[in-house]
């Protein structure tokens, strides 16, 4: 098996795995996806983890379509293939299960099980986005302009209702000017 | 599609692993047109995203050396970091007043953060004792939070 073989299998199966496990809207897998695209495999580094992560957020859709970023990266010579084959990992597992579930579970709405899933997974969802945090942080900028930067998002979003995508554009101008 | 089907949809979509726009997508293609709905519906949602992240990619790469494109990434990236937090803090807000969902969030974060505890071990083991708590409080006659 060649060199480009391999890494096209490890893109799949790696972002076919966080896509079966995505849970919450796929909010809870990204210290999983950086543990396995940034130090086991070392297709990008925690700079461009984390900046890809802010492209998702930035576009619209889904923030975990920063996954075909992280493909096109991992395979340099063809890197259109490699985010076509991240983005198949990333959507197509989870798309087949909603496909399955709703073929054999009908009005799933009225099932007991709806709330005790979707409550219950609650806690270990949040403390994955506690996670995430920690782990985005560790590619982002440090020093005092963009600790203000991060604390003034912070409150600008939960206080007010600023779109996420003007909130990154803002802190992008800043970027611009003081993070040179 | 009724009402009800739609809400139906929207539950399924969010319990379910996957972007919830994507998963309500493919939900209403199928309600409409079966298994073959469900694929237009899938690359309906799918392709829009991932031509824009790709012109996106094709700009970071050919730009993100240059000074100033790179000072406009690490601001924005900055940016995303405070959006992520202040998620965290909204999320972690509305479990308040229970303590054994926040201990639950809490020990979560730490096992992720420093053990590296990979996310199918987390989700059985902190998803599952979130799980057999609610289903617990169900069977006692209390009426599940969410």
């Amino acid at each position: 098996m060649n060199a480009t073989t391999s890494t096209a299998l490890h893109i799949l199966w790696t972002f076919g795995q966080l896509s079966v496990l995505g849970f919450g809207g796929g909010k809870g897998i990204i210290p999983q996806m950086h543990r396995e695209a940034v130090v086991t495999y070392q297709w990008v580094s925690n700079d461009q983890f984390s900046q890809f992560y802010t492209i998702g957020k930035l576009v619209p859709g889904p923030t975990t379509i920063f996954a075909s970023l992280i493909g096109y990266a991992a395979m340099p010579g063809r890197p259109y293939l490699g985010a076509l084959l991240a983005t198949i990992g990333m959507f197509v597992p989870s798309s087949i299960i909603m496909v399955i579930a709703d073929t054999f579970w009908e009005r799933f709405g009225e099932s007991p099980w709806r709330p005790i899933i979707s409550h219950g997974l609650g806690p270990a969802i949040v403390g994955l986005v506690w996670s995430s945090v920690w782990t985005i942080s560790r590619g982002t900028a440090e020093g005092p302009v963009a600790y203000a930067v991060t604390a003034i998002v912070t409150l600008l979003m939960l206080r007010t209702k600023l779109s996420a995508p003007l909130l990154i554009a803002l802190s992008g101008v800043v970027g611009i000017i003081a993070l040179r | 599609m009724s009402r009800d089907e739609f809400m139906d949809g929207l539950e399924l979509a969010q319990v379910l692993p996957g972007p919830n726009i994507l998963n309500l997508a493919i939900y209403c293609g199928q309600k409409v047109r079966g298994v073959p709905g469900a694929v237009a519906a899938f690359l309906g949602a799918s392709i829009p995203p991932f031509a824009i992240v790709l012109i996106a990619g094709a700009l970071y790469f050919k730009y993100s050396s240059n000074p100033y494109v790179h000072g406009g990434l690490r601001g924005c990236a900055v940016g995303a970091l405070g959006l992520t937090l202040g998620n965290a803090l909204e999320l972690s807000w509305d479990e308040r007043g229970d303590w054994v969902r926040i201990a639950l969030l809490i020990v979560t974060a730490l096992v992720v953060s420093i053990f590296k505890m990979p996310l199918l071990l987390v989700l059985a083991i902190f998803g599952g004792v979130g799980i057999g708590r609610e289903y617990a409080r169900t069977r006692k006659g209390k009426k599940p939070a969410a």
